[in-house]
């Protein structure tokens, strides 16, 4: 049950807005302005290549610990295993699918589609 | 309709299309955050300004919980932001996609910038329509849904979903599957100018930041952990790929 008061609840609800806006947006910005600067010549070309590729390498990295950590069940212990391997079969047959057809609204679909069958076997 | 006009447009409808496959694991989840929320004892505006203001799964529940475990202010505040300090990696990612972006622009476009947005993002090839109003496109359809799933929740509960638990779990399996549709087509298929050097250190930055997720979630990192294994992965993919071209130039 809630005691926080209402103004103090406002508050601590638009801090954390703020503090999530800054932290996507001040990067986001400063890369921009660094950018600029490379392409006006201003920066060194090597390290800025360095820092380039290993950002591109950032998405992969960061979509990769998101996946692994959602087919990681939640939940408790005594069905742990059983999750685990709901999820591994299920992600398989997504594998397959998004290897094959490189389509991501299918893919999503058979994701959901698969995990539900799967849950009705195991 | 101008030339420019209707490239506009184009990349506007595909933006919308492309946050279909959001909008399916943003629902359900974001119904699931308005129910408990509510369970939680807010009220239906302070839900609804949560949703509106904070715009970030995790940190939102984890708030509804620590309220109503009385946590104090500050407590409730930097736990829910560490959650969400991964985020700090996002933006720089988007800006080598978008190289003329504007600062405006820019500021507009961070605010949605989910882990769902920005993998979207990221993964995206030589897309000729990519461009901001894409983004802004994908960006204003998936915060819609979300809110419009939060209100769903607040009003009506997740009951159809509570009373149908394997579909929730299935809907729950959305964001995985996203995750890997984004993931594993350039690792299996990958791009024509893409050389050995480049899938193999794309390889360990995968590999590594997988594991590094997995070990630090369960030694409980808590809000840290993508953000480590978001560096960590890259910078030993980065590594390997230069001892790779070092080997290969003896």
């Amino acid at each position: 049950m809630i005691v926080l008061a209402h103004k103090q609840l406002i508050l601590t609800i638009l801090l954390i807005g703020l503090g999530t806006y800054l932290m996507r947006a001040v990067p986001l910005l400063i890369a921009i302005s660094m950018g600029r600067r490379e392409r006006t010549g201003v920066s060194g070309q090597r390290g800025n290549r360095i820092v380039s590729t290993s950002l591109s390498l950032v998405g992969p990295a960061i979509i990769s610990a998101l996946l692994a950590l959602s087919l990681v069940p939640a939940g408790p212990a005594s069905n742990f295993v059983e999750h685990l391997i709901r999820n591994v079969i299920a992600a398989a047959i997504v594998c397959v699918v998004a290897a094959r057809w490189r389509h991501v609204g299918l893919t999503v679909l058979t994701g959901i589609v698969s995990y539900w069958l799967v849950s009705l076997f195991l | 309709m101008t030339p420019s006009q209707s490239a506009n447009r184009e990349s506007s409808f595909a933006g919308v299309r492309a946050s279909l496959p959001l909008v399916l694991g943003y629902v359900p989840a974001a119904m699931a955050f308005g129910a408990a929320s509510r369970q939680a004892g807010l009220s239906v505006g302070e839900t609804v300004l949560t949703s509106l203001v904070i715009y970030a799964g995790a940190s939102q529940f984890a708030l509804i919980g620590l309220v109503a475990a009385s946590a104090p202010l500050a407590a409730t505040v930097s736990t829910s932001l560490l959650l969400n300090v991964r985020h700090v990696l996002y933006g720089p990612t988007v800006a080598t996609r978008l190289p003329k972006l504007r600062r405006p622009t820019a500021a507009v476009l961070a605010f949605a910038l989910t882990d769902e947005v920005f993998a979207l993002t990221s993964m995206l090839g030589k897309d000729r329509s990519f461009s901001a109003r894409w983004m802004l496109a994908l960006e204003a359809v998936t915060y819609g849904s979300w809110l419009g799933g939060t209100f769903i929740g607040v009003v009506a509960g997740d009951q159809f979903l509570t009373e149908f638990p394997s579909l929730r779990d299935a809907v729950g399996f959305a964001l995985p599957a996203l995750f890997i549709s984004l993931i594993v087509p350039p690792l299996m298929v990958p791009s024509r100018d893409a050389t050995p050097t480049t899938r193999w250190r794309t390889w360990v930055a995968v590999a590594v930041a997988s594991a590094v997720g997995i070990g630090l979630h369960v030694a409980g990192m808590g809000g840290w952990t993508v953000l480590i294994a978001g560096v960590v992965g890259p910078l030993t993919g980065e590594l390997a790929g230069q001892f790779a071209i070092s080997r290969n130039a003896e």
